[in-house]
């Protein structure tokens, strides 16, 4: 059978997939455009001088008139601000907590980004320094970011640790074991974050928009998530499909323009049918 | 009214000129958004995105494709982002293991051909498939093609004759039926 021949056996056929109804829902569409969009300047307090004057009759397109409705304008901001100030609250407090864990994690990733240049290092990169391995948790004033760790599984997997840099763990109080249990608590300590985050998501009001801090942690979320996925915390299946949810939320979260309330309800759809809160907090507890 | 005037009109804030470029774009993006998705829900989801979105930007359009090249530009990339994640959360729903027929290629017998070749457009990778549904079904040039998904024509092309090649492939044991 010749190219010609399928080809034209496809122009016959192809016409039959998936074919569209001849009546397009153009007004059924553009009223959700319409709405759309109206919320979505209603969150946009520059766009408010736009508004027609009062008695002005709505036309097909034109942004909706609130006039008469400040307060919910007010409501949406105190909602934002809530969230915000919740959200400072949730991250500091993690931070705090997690002080002695990020201690411990940049102590492993410097064991692994040292093992990923073996041969290379100076005499003195062959040991983390003793004040560090000694830490007390209520001694570490600053935290390290948390994604420096992360990266640091990114750069190399326990398993490709040599004997030399496990021996230089050891060296240090720790045991061949360690890089796992390192992981454990990278994930446990991800997973608490994650968890706060998305309460402030779940607790905010649906037509908010994110802010710029909210924002930023989810992306610093996403990051670490994609990078915990590729590490050996993503072997475990259980966890592995706790983080691809995790993920598809954050994605989700993240491509959310302005207070859009279509993509929220994806959002919260998605926290439902993967039941995310609860996992993740078992999660973090379990591991 | 030209692209330029309509837009114009469009960013002084008329609203009929807002329904006039959603009239004059809409069935066209509408029925890629149906061909590509294959439901109702999502074409029209899709297509609402399409034109949130192209309204939003509408701006900083600085003219250097047709406005309806723009806005294919747009809806391609809303189809193929939103179906990735109708693909991901069907995945997680049913399990890998599970795929539903209509996204993967069928591969037990199959006595109907156009059953089978729908199955067939169904299994191509998102790139080809898209560049098939959009020359072979829709009827775009590859100039066309290439300046909504962002490629060159060349590409297109190559895309497509890959595309016809594995759906021949795929439907070989139907090489009898073809010519019929």
């Amino acid at each position: 059978m010749s190219d010609a021949q399928f080809e034209e056996f496809l122009q016959r056929e192809a016409q039959a997939y998936n074919p569209p109804p001849a009546d397009v829902p153009r007004d059924e569409m553009w009223e959700t455009i319409r709405a759309a969009r109206a919320a979505r300047s209603s969150n946009a307090p520059q766009l408010a001088t736009a508004r027609p004057a009062a008695g002005t009759p709505r036309v097909g397109g034109a942004l909706p008139v609130r006039k008469d409705k400040p307060t919910l304008k007010y409501a949406s901001l105190i909602g934002m601000a809530a969230t915000l100030l919740l959200g400072i609250g949730i991250g500091r407090y993690a931070l705090q907590r997690d002080a002695a864990v990020t201690e411990l994690a940049s102590q492993i990733a410097t064991a692994m980004n040292a093992s990923a240049s073996e041969g290379e290092l100076p005499a003195t990169a062959n040991a983390v320094p003793s004040s560090s391995s000694n830490t007390a948790p209520n001694e570490t004033t600053t935290a390290a970011p948390a994604s420096i760790a992360l990266n640091a599984t990114a750069v190399a997997r326990p398993t490709q640790l040599t004997s030399r840099s496990t021996a230089r763990l050891a060296s240090n109080g720790g045991t061949a074991t360690e890089p796992n249990t390192a992981m454990q608590i990278v994930s446990r300590d991800h997973l608490s974050r994650a968890e706060a985050l998305v309460s402030v998501v779940a607790a905010s009001p649906a037509d908010a928009v994110m802010d710029s801090l909210t924002g930023r942690w989810a992306r610093d979320m996403l990051t670490n998530t994609r990078l915990l996925l590729d590490s050996p915390a993503g072997d475990d299946a259980v966890r592995r499909r706790l983080l691809e949810d995790l993920e598809t939320v954050l994605v989700q979260l993240l491509q959310r323009t302005g207070g859009a309330v279509d993509e929220r309800a994806l959002i919260d759809r998605t926290l439902e049918r993967t039941q995310l809160l609860s996992r993740l907090r078992t999660g973090a507890a379990g591991i | 009214m030209t692209d330029a005037q309509l837009i114009a009109e469009v960013l002084r804030g008329d609203p009929r000129a807002e329904r006039q470029l959603y009239d004059v774009h809409v069935d066209r993006i509408y029925r890629l958004a149906w061909r590509m998705a294959g439901d109702e829900t999502l074409a029209r989801d899709f297509t609402q995105d399409t034109f949130v979105r192209a309204f939003e930007k509408l701006a900083d359009f600085r003219g250097d494709s047709s406005l309806s090249t723009w806005l294919h530009s747009i809806a391609t990339s809303v189809i193929l982002n939103g179906l990735k994640k109708v693909q991901r959360i069907h995945g997680r729903e049913i399990g890998g293991d599970e795929l539903p027929e209509t996204m993967t290629a069928a591969r037990e017998a199959e006595p109907d051909l156009k059953l089978r070749l729908k199955r067939a457009i169904e299994g191509l990778p998102d790139g080809y498939r898209t560049v098939f549904v959009m020359h072979d079904v829709e009827g775009f040039t590859h100039e066309e093609i290439g300046a909504a998904l962002g490629i060159q024509s060349g590409t297109s092309k190559a895309q497509l004759s890959r595309a016809r090649a594995k759906l021949r492939d795929q439907l070989s044991d139907f090489a009898g039926e073809w010519a019929s």
